[in-house]
Formats: C-alpha cells, sequence, structure tokens
C-alpha cells in the first residue's frame, strides 16, 4: 500500500462525514438519511393518497353532478309532460262542466223553488258522478246566489258568492277566466284534506252566474311528482312563477326570488353556492313549450356529492391505514438502510489501534456488504502500514541506542589508549607507543561525531594509520600506494568503507608471507560515480570449497560494508572482489558522488 | 437485498390497492343489493286494504279504532279507509267498481246485495267463519249455496223524538206499541202549540221508508214484492199521502225548501238536532249517534202499528269483498277477524246494530253503553211480531232512490196531488216490472 492509496481511502471515508454538516441549500445533505429517507417516503405516500382522495372526490362527484342534472332533467320532463296532460285534463273537465246547460241553467236561477231544488240535485248528483269517476277530483265547489245547504264535509258543496272565499277568487278572476290556486285544505269525511284547485267563472250570456271550482287532491300531485323516486325536494311552479305545489323542504320566498332570475330559457340546471341560511344545492327546472307549468328539483349539494364523499371517505380510510402501515415499514426500511452506515460510522468514530476491532456485520451482500469489507480492507492495509512503521521506528531506535554506545565505547578506548601510551613511552617502548598513537586517530575518525559519511580524505587517513600499524607490526616488507587526487578527496563516502578490505588483504592475502604490496586507488568515473579500487599481491581468493570454514572475522567487515552499501545506495552501488590475472585481490568499490553529508539518513534509503 | 426490498414494497403496494378497489367495489355492490331486497319485501309482505262505509261519526270513529287495533295486530296490513254519510255513497261505489277501481271491502245495504252479486261485483267469501249467524239473515248474502256477503248486525226500524220538546208543547211520550193513529192524534194535538219555525215530524209522505212501515202496519205488505210486482195498495197510499197534506197544510211538517236541507246526523242541517222537528225514523242503532250530538235529548220508539205491526229488524250492514282486490285473501281474513272477533265487536259496539255472531252479542251485551241499551230495548220491543224483512225483488233500486225520491220532493213541493202521486209510481213501476 502507497501513499497514494491511503489517500484514497482517507479521502472516501471522509466523504461520508460530508453528508452531515455541509451547506444548508441541499436536505438531502443536511439531514439524517435515516430520517431523510423516511420523511420522503412517508410525504410522498400522503400526497399520493391525498392527490387519489381529492382525485376521486372532484372527479366522481363532477360525474355524479352531471349525470344526475341528466337524468332529473329527463325525469322532470317526463314528469312536467305528464303533469301538465293531468291538469289540463281537470281544465278541461271544468270548461266542459262550466258551459254544461243544465248547470248554466240552474245557476242562473230563473226557475221556481221545486225546479231550482230538483235541479240542484240533478247538478249535485252529476258533479259527485264527476267526483266519483275521476279519482283526483276531491271536491267540486260551486259558486251561487242562494246557495243550497250542504254538508261542509260532502264531496259536492254550493257556497254563496258573497262569502269570504268567493269574494278571493272573485279579485282573482277579474283578469282571467281561470285559475289555479296553490295547496290549501279543505274539509272532508276523512278530515281536511291538502288540494289545489282549479276556478272557473261560469258565464251566461255574458253574465258572471258562479264559479266553479274543481279540488284536486294535492297528495295524488305529490304521488306523481315524487314519481318512484323518495326524498326528493321538487316544485310546481306556474307561469307566473307563483308556487303551485311541493313535496320536500320548501325554499324560502327571497330564495326562490333569486333562483327565478336563473331560470331562464326551457329548462336548465344551475348551481347554487351554500351560504348564510342557504343550503348549497343544484337546481335542475323544467319547462316544456306545450305545457304552462315549471317542475324544478332541488338536490342538497351534499346529497348529490355523498356518494364521492363516502368513496373519499372509504379511500381516505383506506389510505390512512396504509399510510400507517408504510409509515411503520419506511420506519423500519429507513432503519434497516440506515443501520449499517451508522454501524459504519461508529466503528470509524471509535476506531482505535489497539483495542478490540469494531465488528461489522459479515451477512451483507449488497453495497453495504462491498463498503464493509473495503472498510475492512483498508483498516487491515492500514495496519499493516503501522507495523512496518513500527518496526523501521524499533529499527532506527536500535540504531541511535547503538550509535550513543558507540560514542561512550570510543572515549572510554580513547582514554585507555592514551593511558596505554603513556606507559608505553614511560616503559621506553616507543613502538608500541606509536601504534597506540595510531589507534587513537583511527578511533577518532572511526567515531567522528558519529557521523556515517565521511570525507574521503579522512577515510584515507584512517586507512593510512591501520597500515602504519600494520607496518610496524611487520618491520618491513609492507608497503602500500594511495592515489586520490585533492578534488576527489573533499567528496564524502560511508565511513570504514577501506579498512576491511585492507586488513582482509594482510591478514589472508599476505598470510604467510614476508612482503605485499597494497594500492588504493580513487577516480571518478564518467557516469558521475566513484570507482575505488583495492589491489594486493598476496595469494588472492581461495575458491569457495577450500576456504577455511572457521574463519569469519574478516568475512565480517567486507559483508558489513556490503550491506551498508546497499543500505545506502541500493542499485547505485557495488562491491566486487576479483582475483587478479597477476596474483592477488582486486577489490572494485563504485559509489556515487557525494559532494555532501547526506542530511538525513532516511532520506538516503529510497 | 435492496431490489428485493424495492419489489416487496411494489408488491404490497399493490395488494393495498387492490384491497382499496375491492373495497369500493364492494360497497357499490352491497349497495345495490340491499336497495333491490328493500324493493322486494315492500311489495312483497305489506297489503293495503282499501275499505269503504258509510255511517255517522260514531261510527267512523269506531270503525277506525278497529281498523288500528287489527293493524296493531297484523302490522303487515294497514288500510286506506274511505267513509263518508249515506249521501251519495252508493253512486260513488257504484262509480268506482264500474271502473273496476272499488274498494278492497265495501259496506253494502241488503237491498242491494243481490244486485251487486248479480253483477259479479262481489267476490266468494269462502274464508269467513259464518258458523255462528242466525242462517236466517245469511240467507240475503248467499247465492248458489256461496256466501258472497255477510251481515254484520241486526237493527229495528223505529221513531226517536225530542223529550224536552215534546214535553214543553204538552205532548205524552209515546209509548212503545203505539199505533199510527196515535200518531197522527199527537200531531194534531201539537198544532198552534209548537213555537215558530218548529214542526211535528218530517214530510214523510213521499218516503219510501215510512210509508213502507205505514203500509206494512195496514197489512198491505211491502211496496215492491218479492217476484219483483208493484205492490203499493191505492187506498193506504192515498190515506197517508192525504194524512200528511194535511199536516202540511197546518204547518206541522216543514215546508219543502227547509224538508229537503235536511241532513241526517249534520249538526247543523238534521231538523231534529237544529230543533225544527220532534219526530222523525230511526234505526236502533243510530241512537248513539244522535245522543251523541245532544246526550240525553232523545228517546226511541217502536213505529207505531195498526193491524200489523209498523217496525221490522232487518240485517243492517253488510260488508263485501271487491272481486277485483288483490289481496282478496286478507281482505276475508279482516272480515273475518270483524265478524267474530270480541275484541273488535267491544270496540264496535251496535254501531252496525246488534252483532249477528249470537255468541258475540251475548258477550258484548254486558259491556254495552248506556245509549247502544237504548236501542237495544227498541230492537227487543220490535222483535216479537216485527215485520219479517226482506231484500225485495232485484233491480228496483232506482225506483226507490230515483223514482220514489222525485215523488217524494214533487209531493213535498205541493206539485203533485195524492192521486197523481200514485199513478207516476204506478207508471214508473212498469218499467222495473218489465225488465
Amino acid at each position: 500500500m502507497n501513499r497514494r492509496q491511503i489517500r484514497r481511502a482517507i479521502a472516501d471515508l471522509s466523504s461520508f462525514y460530508t453528508l452531515r454538516g455541509i451547506g444548508l441549500r441541499n436536505p438531502i445533505k443536511k439531514y439524517k438519511i435515516d430520517r431523510l429517507f423516511f420523511m420522503s417516503f412517508a410525504g410522498l405516500i400522503t400526497i399520493v393518497l391525498a392527490s387519489t382522495v381529492w382525485a376521486s372526490y372532484t372527479i366522481s362527484s363532477r360525474e355524479l353532478v352531471s349525470s344526475t342534472s341528466l337524468y332529473q332533467q329527463r325525469l322532470l320532463d317526463e314528469l312536467n309532460s305528464q303533469l301538465s296532460a293531468r291538469l289540463l285534463t281537470i281544465e278541461q273537465i271544468s270548461l266542459s262542466t262550466s258551459r254544461d246547460n243544465e248547470l248554466v241553467k240552474f245557476l242562473s236561477g230563473r226557475q221556481d223553488q221545486f225546479e231550482r231544488y230538483r235541479k240542484s240535485k240533478e247538478v249535485e248528483q252529476s258533479l259527485a258522478t264527476l267526483t266519483y269517476s275521476i279519482p283526483i277530483i276531491q271536491g267540486i265547489d260551486l259558486y251561487m246566489d242562494n246557495p243550497f245547504y250542504s254538508d261542509p264535509q260532502s264531496y259536492i258543496q254550493f257556497r254563496g258568492r258573497d262569502s269570504k272565499e268567493a269574494g278571493e277568487l272573485n279579485d282573482v278572476l277579474e283578469t282571467t277566466d281561470f285559475t289555479w290556486t296553490g295547496e290549501h285544505r279543505i274539509n272532508s269525511f276523512q278530515g281536511e284534506v291538502p288540494v289545489l284547485s282549479f276556478a272557473r267563472t261560469i258565464m251566461n250570456d255574458d253574465r258572471n252566474v258562479g264559479i266553479l271550482v274543481i279540488h284536486i287532491k294535492a297528495d295524488s300531485i305529490r304521488m306523481m311528482l315524487t314519481g318512484r323516486s323518495s326524498g326528493v325536494d321538487r316544485l310546481i311552479l306556474d307561469a307566473s312563477g307563483k308556487q303551485l305545489l311541493a313535496i320536500g323542504d320548501e325554499p324560502g320566498a327571497s330564495q326562490m326570488l333569486a333562483w327565478r332570475d336563473k331560470m331562464q330559457g326551457d329548462s336548465g340546471v344551475f348551481r347554487v353556492h351554500e351560504q348564510e341560511g342557504i343550503v348549497g344545492s343544484l337546481i335542475v327546472y323544467s319547462r316544456l313549450p306545450n305545457s304552462n307549468w315549471m317542475l324544478v328539483e332541488v338536490t342538497p349539494w351534499k346529497q348529490l356529492t355523498e356518494g364521492s364523499f363516502k368513496l373519499a371517505v372509504v379511500i381516505g380510510l383506506i389510505g390512512i391505514g396504509a399510510i400507517i402501515l408504510t409509515v411503520f415499514l419506511t420506519l423500519w426500511l429507513s432503519k434497516q438502510f440506515a443501520r449499517p452506515i451508522k454501524q459504519l460510522v461508529e466503528a470509524m468514530n471509535s476506531y482505535l489501534f489497539v483495542g478490540p476491532k469494531p465488528n461489522l456485520p459479515r451477512d451483507y451482500e449488497n453495497e453495504f456488504g462491498y463498503l464493509f469489507s473495503g472498510y475492512r480492507k483498508q483498516n487491515e492495509r492500514i495496519e499493516e502500514l503501522y507495523d512496518s512503521l513500527r518496526v523501521r521506528y524499533e529499527q532506527q531506535r536500535r540504531a541511535e541506542i547503538e550509535a550513543l554506545q558507540a560514542n561512550i565505547n570510543p572515549h572510554f578506548l580513547y582514554n585507555t589508549l592514551d593511558q596505554l601510551n603513556w606507559m608505553a613511552i614511560t616503559a621506553g617502548q616507543e613502538r608500541m607507543s606509536r601504534i597506540l598513537e595510531l589507534m587513537g586517530r583511527m578511533f577518532r575518525i572511526g567515531l567522528s561525531h558519529g557521523e556515517s559519511f565521511i570525507t574521503i580524505d579522512d577515510e584515507l587517513k584512517h586507512v593510512e594509520c591501520y597500515l602504519e600499524i600494520q607496518q610496524l607490526r611487520w618491520e618491513e616488507g609492507l608497503t602500500y600506494s594511495i592515489e586520490a587526487s585533492s578534488e576527489v578527496r573533499a567528496l564524502f563516502i560511508p565511513k570504514m568503507s577501506l579498512q576491511p578490505f585492507v586488513e582482509n588483504s594482510i591478514m589472508h592475502g599476505f598470510h604467510g608471507r614476508v612482503s605485499g604490496h597494497i594500492a588504493i586507488r580513487i577516480e571518478r568515473t564518467d557516469g558521475g560515480s566513484l570507482r575505488i579500487t583495492v589491489e594486493d599481491d598476496g595469494v588472492g581468493m581461495l575458491p569457495e570449497s577450500e576456504r577455511p570454514v572457521t574463519r569469519h572475522t574478516g568475512g565480517y567487515g567486507i559483508r558489513n560494508v556490503k550491506e551498508r552499501y546497499e543500505a545506502y545506495f541500493g542499485q547505485q552501488a557495488s562491491v566486487e572482489l576479483s582475483n587478479r590475472e597477476t596474483g592477488g585481490t582486486l577489490v572494485v568499490i563504485v559509489v556515487p558522488e557525494r559532494k555532501a553529508r547526506p542530511k538525513n539518513e532516511q532520506e538516503s534509503m529510497g | 437485498m435492496a431490489l428485493k426490498w424495492k419489489r416487496s414494497l411494489a408488491v404490497l403496494m399493490t395488494v393495498a390497492l387492490s384491497i382499496t378497489l375491492a373495497a369500493c367495489g364492494g360497497s357499490k355492490d352491497k349497495e345495490s343489493d340491499t336497495a333491490s331486497t328493500n324493493n322486494n319485501t315492500s311489495s312483497d309482505g305489506k297489503v293495503k286494504l282499501r275499505i269503504m262505509w258509510w255511517g255517522s261519526q260514531p261510527r267512523h270513529e269506531a270503525t277506525l279504532k278497529a281498523l288500528e287495533l287489527y293493524t296493531k295486530n297484523n302490522p303487515n296490513v294497514t288500510f286506506e279507509p274511505e267513509y263518508s254519510g249515506m249521501d251519495g255513497y252508493l253512486d260513488k261505489l257504484s262509480t268506482q267498481a264500474a271502473a273496476k277501481n272499488a274498494p278492497d271491502i265495501y259496506q253494502l245495504d241488503p237491498g242491494w246485495v243481490s244486485d251487486w252479486q248479480k253483477r259479479g261485483q262481489l267476490a266468494e267469501l269462502s274464508g269467513v267463519d259464518v258458523s255462528k249467524v242466525d242462517p236466517k239473515v245469511l240467507t240475503i248474502g248467499r247465492f248458489d249455496d256461496k256466501q258472497y256477503a255477510v251481515p254484520l248486525g241486526s237493527v229495528a226500524y223505529g221513531m226517536i223524538y225530542d223529550k224536552a220538546a215534546l214535553e214543553k208543547s204538552g205532548g205524552a211520550a209515546p209509548q212503545n206499541g203505539w199505533k199510527w193513529d196515535d200518531f197522527f192524534a199527537l200531531a194534531d194535538s201539537m198544532k198552534g202549540k209548537l213555537p215558530q219555525g218548529q214542526y211535528f215530524t218530517k214530510d214523510y209522505a213521499g218516503d219510501y221508508f215510512a210509508y213502507s212501515a205505514y203500509q206494512y202496519a195496514a197489512g198491505k205488505g211491502t211496496i215492491v214484492t218479492d217476484d219483483g210486482k208493484f205492490n203499493i195498495d191505492h187506498d193506504t197510499y192515498i190515506a197517508w199521502t192525504t194524512k200528511f197534506e194535511q199536516l202540511r197544510k197546518d204547518g206541522l211538517v216543514p215546508p219543502a225548501d227547509l224538508n229537503a236541507s235536511d241532513k241526517e246526523f249534520d249538526p247543523t242541517a238534521d231538523l231534529m238536532v237544529s230543533g225544527k222537528i220532534l219526530f222523525r225514523l230511526s234505526f236502533s242503532n243510530n241512537y248513539a249517534s244522535w245522543d251523541s250530538l245532544k246526550p240525553g235529548a232523545y228517546a226511541l220508539v217502536t213505529m207505531p202499528r195498526a193491524a200489523e205491526a209498523g217496525g221490522w229488524l232487518k240485517p243492517s250492514m253488510f260488508f263485501g269483498i271487491s272481486p277485483n282486490s288483490k289481496n282478496a285473501e286478507e281482505a276475508q281474513k279482516f272480515v273475518n277477524w270483524f265478524l267474530n272477533d270480541p275484541e273488535a265487536a267491544k270496540i264496535l259496539g251496535t254501531q252496525r246494530g246488534m252483532p249477528v255472531n249470537s255468541e258475540i252479542g251475548a258477550s258484548i251485551e254486558s259491556t254495552l253503553s248506556p245509549a247502544d241499551k237504548v236501542g237495544l230495548e227498541l230492537l227487543n220491543a220490535t222483535l216479537p211480531d216485527g215485520q219479517t224483512f226482506t231484500t225485495g225483488a232485484p233491480g228496483w233500486t232506482n225506483f226507490i232512490d230515483k223514482d220514489f225520491a222525485l215523488v217524494r220532493d214533487e209531493l213535498s213541493f205541493g206539485r203533485t196531488t195524492p192521486e197523481e202521486a200514485f199513478n207516476k209510481l204506478k207508471s214508473a213501476a212498469e218499467e222495473y216490472e218489465n225488465q
């Protein structure tokens, strides 16, 4: 795992945190996902339901109203023609009766008492027969001069022309020969009976001799008006708009007046909106060209839309049930959806490198599963990284300790060497003293204040000290040469790079010999590297199989150099040992040029 | 996972929607179902019987109460009653019957029964129990051994008078068994004693029933024989009409126009109730009606007699059922109840006469009202030697209602003499004799 991957993983994770807190504009980015999910889903359902209820109510009520008014219109037209036919029959009967010769003669009053009595019986009889044979006729009143007494309950009544009722009728009949009166009550054997009455003046030689009033049963007309429908409000109005009869609730006079203005043309329909004191209604009216009557049906708006209302209520109730159901469902669903996210967020919030790892569910197979496993994998990688860092840190620490120790030991050795030197001087051991002096110098360079890189100059001095010590030991026979330009000497290499090879040549190459030469050459190559060669004219390297097994000391030094070079430079440096053709060993070290000490050893480690 | 959820959600919604639709559809179906069943039941179980009778207010009231009780006991049966006075009753019923629109049940006078049966306007009453009824009165409604009309009660024909007014004018109260001579003598004695505007009795000169009683008493039989022959005894008729001519002259009967304005039981137009006459004819059961108008003012007395009794007992009225009735079975059940149920009898009293069901009659005797008891006394007084009632020859109804009435008015208005009146009746009768 490299740094870029880590950065991406962190970015991925942190994108979850952006769900909250960023921006007020987009609620999707603001609110908790479970609430958001729940609210929007429940809201949607509610809106859909509300619009369903509203639509079903309005559409069905509109359809109901239009079909009802159409149906009512036809029914009213039909009723109107029936009714006017029925009423016309009464008018015709009245006409023929009023022109009946016997009746006119009777009323003209030019008979003696007996004849008049007999005539009255005949007229009564014929009028009664009319009443008996036409069931809709409740009774007949005859207004005349000097009426005979008649039973007030009887079907046929003779009444005086000077009576109050006659006066009222005469007022109406002044302008017209006949008239219908609105519903009123008259006596009968069965008590008071509601009737409609048709009055007509009876003329004899242009002389008004009486009034014939035919009472028809209002209940029959009412029954006809009701037809097969029950609980309806219908009105019969005459040509002048006067109410003849009503079934159901009667509208007030002021209301009628307002309606009458709207009742134009033959037939039609209009709506009265609900106002103070007025019930919202649908008014359907019918006026036929051949009829004097107008039929009006009033349907309370509430009754009309009752069905739609019921439908809406049912849908609403079912909808409320559905909403409750979906609310729980969405609540559960949103919880279900939000739970893994919550778990993940909690896991991230509570993440610790140490301690128990949060337990993320493993049974998700969908996006949540990917998310969980991704998070887990990233965690694992982070932990790997962490472990490797910890190892490195551990190594570094150990190195630092070693270096500190190394700082302490040389001082101790240094002081001890100094004491030994003085002891050797005192004892007159000048050679020993010189060796100790050289050793001290070697230590100083070897320490170099703990630096890893030293100048080539210092390195060569270090090797020269070692060679001088060996020369002192050998007394003679050991020679060496060093070639390095002053330019090269200013460059840096890792310390203690050459001594192990020189030691190797002396210890092994010249083992058992009395003379030996070591040549050290350092030069720059074209590729910006340094080429260091260390040659000796010793025995050279033994083949692998002939090397003594027990010898390790020399090997350690060279291996150490190799490892360090590998660590510092990797592939850029190389250390090769080979036998020279003329005998002896050749060491070739290639190392990149360094004009300064590396600032940080870490940096050099790629 | 998420996909699965989406799917199950879709399924859930679909289910919810289909439930909604089903619920709506279901409720509509239900409504239409109930609507149709309602229609059926209304046309199935409920029966409305039209029933028609004539009578006075107390009879109407008693009958309506009985109908109410019947509806209470049989909630499926309701009634549409049509009732009126006697005037125009037969005309109305005949007109309705001619239009095949007669009521389911109607009251008939015994005199009309055979005509109605012959015209096919009566249904057979196989469902009415008549076992408790005196067979003698049943025969009037029986044709070819089948019952077509059932009698409802029996009444006696007699007279009623204003007790106080008679006493005031110095007349002695008549006793049962008095004679026609007593009647006319009493009338004579009133001459000049009556206050202005008061008369002794109605002008019965041309009255069919009054003259019938007179001819019965004279031992000359009925006006028309049972085999349809004109049977007015010339001398008896002349004697009767001449006597009334005298009463007319003496101002003991009302003038013609006043006489014609008389309406029985009418509080203002009944001449006796309005205090204009002292005596009038009455059936025994009618006493209660007059008594209700002026309680305690009147008394009954038997029809005056001569060689024979003047009064007679008759089955008061009959119930018949229209052959066009759509509810004949229910109508018969009702008639049976009306005739045989003790509770009904208790309500009805003697409004239609003494019940003809002998058991019922005996059972209500103790519970009769005082007025009904007065009527019962006249019935008992008439019973021993009263004339045998006859329905008369069939086909003579118009003779009685029209021709006789015309002559009555002519006599009353003084347009004709007794002799002329007799001749007119005799010639009018020829038409009926030869039918």
